[in-house]
């Protein structure tokens, strides 16, 4: 691939969010290889969710468990107990990783709303990771190897400043020998000519797709019927203002969300 | 007095060869001998045993050792199982319902390895093709497919009860452990104090609510597992189908090669079903990634797939002839190897062993029978096969409780053969007597002879023997005067100048004897010298004993006198036997005679030193005297016999003429010549009967006088049915030709009494009466005399009583 220089190593901090649900050795795993292969530190942000304490401080509330489908009482105590017991699990985990791997890293905790908590401590970081959440996360295969994660990646190509990171990330990911199939989103012909003078990989399919605007509601509507491995975004600078926009997109596609700022 | 008809003439005291019988120089030119000397009646039964195809039918050879019985059979067995079929090969092949009950397999002869080989090379090959199978674009597209199906069933059961809970305003949520649900409004989840200030009446439908998707989310949860169970028996269904394919292929190739064997094809069958059954061990050979820390990593074994060859005849030309030389439990029935791991026992049907049965299976199973007897539970193993027709695989362990690993129960074999059991005849009749299944299982008794007549036919067979065995064991030729040397030692050897003995054994240790001797003299034949001086030899190193019991004799420690007179004493001679070798002791047997009741003491008998026999023998003399000397009156003596300076057992009535003789003189009165010996047992008329180890009791005697100086005078007396006994040492034969030693055949005790005093015995007339002066007459006068005096004594002792019963 050629890329201008100047846009190279431009990733330097990559934000994880992670949940009770994301505790599996191999996600976080390949985070760690991500943010190795992109030479970036990585950010781990376990959140308790705010929704779910608020459910659990009801007087009637009750939990359905897994897979026994038994029902029993909630409270909020139990609930953060359990929350905590994760995040600690998690720190540990990501902590050893990331030494195997000589990957910088740190990992914090938040509570509040899942998207939003995300975005609010987002702002220090190039890159963004989130992951779908809701019912389907329970059930659902969430892919766990580096290589399920990203085959397909879809990038939305618009030529700004966050496309071109994005196009670093892809160039990297594709150097390593991670990434065997591309789908480019471009908005018109010129990003498309642009996109495919940039995007000259060597064992990769790319493929290029149009939308009429860089609006959700197109993206889910190419999308919906389409595998997707990794959405790439290029993020605007005021992300909690779209909150919702990303909770669409998740709830919708169902896929990992890479946000580039 | 001499009596010159009994003295023997030397040529009857050594039955030399006739050398025109032994027509050759050496046996080189002699021809090899073509046939199994004087054991007809043995190779007769051996031809009956081997032919008759009946239940029962197995064969006890006995005979002593040294008589080639095992040569013979072997060499006759060989040669009737060239003729017959090869039998079949047997195999144990696991049984895949059972393992710990391995199954048999009977193949044509040399099916067997290839089934083997075959079965391993299939194990290769599905090892690269099932994975293979189950690498391409289609399969994997297939699980894909089954796994993205069971995905969609529950992301549509989720969102469709996602989409009604939030249709109805309830938060369907996730919590670590399971779902949770909670009120919601414009999208948000009401925090405890919005709830609390609702209505009651919302309040309590909202509750409502949520117990009835809850409901409905248990219902969910609770299907998931079965939807799982769906998905994996339809990837496994994939997978067999994928795996059967696979191995079809293979297993239709190798059903070519067992066209016409139902069996190996039905096996083939199970092995195929055992492979889909079984095929993620094909699909990860490397085994389980998880293995324990610090354990070797368990990887999945194929064995299951391998056929045991237990009985492989493909090289085996006709029906097998199997020797057992260590006839064990284990050796015969086969046995189940175990393997240590991991500090346990395992075994599998892999580790099962032949047996002898097993091997020899159509054919010929050859055992020792002593060795057979004398290992624990072998006996009882063999028979029990023997009855039930099979060799049932049980491990001694196992029956004896001995162990409890974990063990097999093989499949029983089938089997078809004979055993051939050798052994000493003493066993035969031993098992004959005390065990009744002996009886039913072997009833062919093939009896090897251990002499043959000395004939010119035998004499012209055994010198080819000797040439065979020469040739056959590298040794030098023979000449013609050794050849007759070794023949009449042959009939030495029997103890009988009639005879010759058929134990090879012996034979060749003479022929290899005398090679050596042969060849430390440089000679380049085999001289008659060279045997006599493996005779010698032979004697000289086992002859100290003897030379110890003479000089006892000649430093006068043990008294006998071999020369003079001497009333009621006389030399008998008896025979030490030190393993194969034996010599005469004279021994002075001397008797006492007194007045009594009729009775004859055999004091030996008294102190336990006497044999039965003996005591037999000396009974038999006395009713011999009672029948000779008191037919008219009782007989009023009581005796007392003794072999002198004999301190160990005495057995055998071959001195009962001596101890008559002793007894005779010392009613008489008359001297006896000490310069004789005597031997030979006596019946009750009289008559003197034959004796064992005459050649022996003679030179035992010579040896004694020849060491003091022969006098001419000397002499031994022998039974006249002896006679045929006699092959004596040279010097003995040599000291008669010169008339200084000689050795009378006698038939009667007053042919024995004559030679011994030097008058007549005398006969009874018709009255009842012996001449006036002869030996005879002399006994009954005694014998009268005391009777007269036993009444005299009878009468006073009744007087005596009498006068003190009036007084």
């Amino acid at each position: 691939m050629t890329m201008n220089s100047e846009t190279e190593k431009t990733i330097n901090r990559i934000l994880v969010s992670l949940d009770f649900d994301s505790s599996s050795s191999s996600f976080v795993e390949s985070m760690v290889k991500l943010a190795s292969q992109l030479d970036a530190e990585l950010c781990g942000l376990f959140i308790e969710d705010s929704e779910l304490q608020q459910v659990a401080n009801l007087p009637f509330s009750r939990e359905i468990t897994f897979p026994l489908a038994h029902t029993r009482e909630l409270n909020s105590d139990q609930i953060a107990r359990h929350l905590k017991q994760h995040a600690e699990a998690m720190r540990e985990m990501m902590k050893n990783l990331s030494q195997l791997s000589n990957v910088a890293c740190s990992f914090k905790t938040a509570k509040g709303p899942r998207i939003e908590s995300v975005l609010s401590e987002s702002y220090d970081f190039q890159v963004v990771v989130l992951l779908p959440e809701k019912y389907s996360s329970l059930t659902a295969k969430r892919p766990a190897r580096l290589e399920e994660i990203i085959n397909p990646t879809v990038l939305l190509y618009d030529g700004s400043e966050q496309a071109q990171k994005s196009a670093y990330i892809v160039k990297a990911l594709a150097d390593k020998g991670e990434l065997h199939q591309l789908k480019i989103l471009t908005l018109d012909y010129d990003s498309e000519v642009l996109a495919k003078q940039r995007f000259t990989f060597e064992n990769v399919n790319i493929d290029y797709q149009r939308i009429n605007a860089y609006e959700i509601s197109s993206i889910i509507a190419l999308l919906e019927t389409q595998k997707t491995g990794l959405l790439i975004l290029p993020a605007e600078d005021k992300l909690i203002e779209q909150s919702e926009q990303i909770r669409k997109i998740l709830d919708a596609l169902k896929c990992p969300l890479l946000l580039v700022r | 007095m001499k009596n010159s008809k009994l003295a023997l003439s030397p040529d009857t005291l050594y039955h030399a060869c006739d050398m025109s019988t032994l027509k050759f120089k050496t046996t080189e030119e002699l021809e090899d001998s073509k046939e199994i000397i004087g054991q007809d009646r043995a190779l007769e039964a051996l031809d009956f045993g081997v032919g008759i195809k009946d239940d029962g039918y197995n064969l006890f050879v006995s005979g002593s050792t040294g008589l080639g019985k095992h040569t013979i059979v072997k060499h006759l067995l060989k040669t009737k199982a060239a003729d017959l079929t090869k039998p079949s090969d047997w195999c144990y092949i696991n049984n895949f319902e059972h393992p710990h009950k391995p199954k048999v397999l009977k193949l044509p002869t040399g099916y067997g390895s290839k089934l083997r080989d075959d079965m391993q090379q299939l194990v290769e090959d599905l090892l690269s093709a099932i994975p293979s199978a189950f690498e391409t674009d289609e399969y994997n597209a297939h699980v894909k497919e089954i796994n993205d199906e069971l995905e969609e069933t529950k992301d549509a059961a989720f969102l469709k009860l996602a989409e009604k809970s939030e249709s109805e305003n309830i938060a369907l949520m996730r919590t670590p452990g399971g779902y949770t649900l909670g009120p919601m409004k414009d999208g948000k989840v009401l925090t405890p104090d919005v709830f609390e200030k609702l209505p009651k009446e919302e309040q309590d439908e909202i509750k409502e609510k949520i117990e009835e998707i809850e409901a409905e989310v248990s219902a969910t949860i609770r299907k998931l597992p079965i939807w799982a169970r769906e998905s994996r028996n339809k990837i496994k269904l994939l997978n067999r189908e994928v795996s059967q394919v696979t191995v079809e292929q293979f297993i239709d190739e190798l059903r070519v090669n067992y066209e016409s064997l139902a069996d190996a094809l039905a096996y083939i069958d199970e092995v195929k079903n055992g492979i889909i059954q079984d095929v993620d061990a094909f699909r990860n050979p490397g085994g389980d990634e998880l293995a324990i820390p610090g354990m070797m990593k368990q990887k999945p074994s194929f064995t299951r797939f391998q056929v045991n060859v237990l009985v492989d005849n493909s090289d085996t030309e006709g029906a097998p002839v199997i020797y057992e030389d260590n006839p064990t439990y284990n050796n015969i029935m086969g046995r189940i190897e175990h393997m240590a791991q991991f500090g346990t026992l395992l075994t599998d049907f892999t580790l099962i062993k032949s047996g002898a049965l097993h091997r020899a299976n159509g054919g010929f199973l050859v055992f020792d029978a002593r060795r057979v007897l004398t290992s624990p539970f072998a006996w009882e193993g063999l028979k029990r096969a023997l009855r039930a027709h099979e060799v049932r695989m049980e491990s001694l362990e196992k029956m004896l409780s001995i162990s409890s690993t974990i063990s097999l129960e093989p499949e029983p074999i089938p089997i078809n053969l004979k055993i051939v059991l050798t052994g000493d005849r003493w066993i035969y009749y031993l098992l004959k007597k005390y065990d009744p299944e002996f009886n039913q299982l072997f009833k062919v008794a093939a009896d090897f002879s251990e002499e043959i007549d000395r004939n010119a036919e035998n004499t012209f067979l055994f010198s080819h023997m000797i040439a065979s065995l020469q040739r056959e064991q590298k040794f030098k030729p023979f000449e013609q005067s050794a050849v007759a040397l070794i023949i009449e030692n042959s009939s030495r050897k029997v103890k009988d100048a009639e005879k010759l003995s058929l134990h090879k054994g012996d034979l060749i240790d003479l022929l290899r004897e005398a090679d050596y001797w042969s060849g430390n003299s440089g000679h380049d034949v085999i001289t008659r010298d060279d045997v006599q001086h493996a005779l010698d030899t032979r004697i000289r190193r086992l002859d100290q004993l003897r030379e110890r019991v003479h000089e006892q004799v000649l430093r006068g420690n043990y008294l006998l006198e071999t020369d003079g007179e001497k009333v009621a004493q006389v030399n008998g001679l008896s025979v030490i036997q030190l393993g194969d070798y034996a010599f005469g002791r004279p021994s002075r047997i001397t008797a006492t005679a007194r007045l009594g009741s009729g009775k004859v003491i055999d004091i030996e008998r008294e102190v336990d030193l006497g044999g039965s026999i003996h005591s037999k023998g000396v009974l038999i003399l006395s009713s011999y005297l009672a029948n000779r000397y008191a037919q008219d009156q009782p007989l009023s003596l009581s005796a007392s016999l003794v072999f002198e300076q004999s301190y160990g057992t005495v057995e055998g009535d071959s001195a009962s003429v001596a101890e008559l003789c002793a007894l005779l003189s010392a009613l008489s009165k008359l001297p006896i010549k000490q310069s004789f010996a005597v031997t030979g047992s006596v019946n009750q008329l009289g008559q003197v009967q034959a004796i064992g180890g005459v050649n022996e009791k003679i030179e035992g005697f010579f040896d004694i006088c020849k060491a003091r100086e022969l006098t001419g005078n000397q002499a031994v007396i022998i039974p006249a049915s002896n006679i045929k006994h006699l092959m004596l040492h040279k010097d003995v034969v040599e000291a008669v030709e010169k008339k200084q030693f000689n050795v009378y055949a006698v038939e009667t005790v007053d042919q024995v009494m004559e030679l011994l005093t030097g008058k007549k015995a005398g006969n009874e007339n018709n009255k009842g009466a012996f001449p006036k002066g002869t030996i005879n007459a002399m006994v009954k006068d005694q014998l009268t005399e005391m009777n007269r005096k036993r009444q005299q004594f009878s009468k006073q002792s009744k007087s005596d009583n009498d006068d003190e019963q009036r007084d």
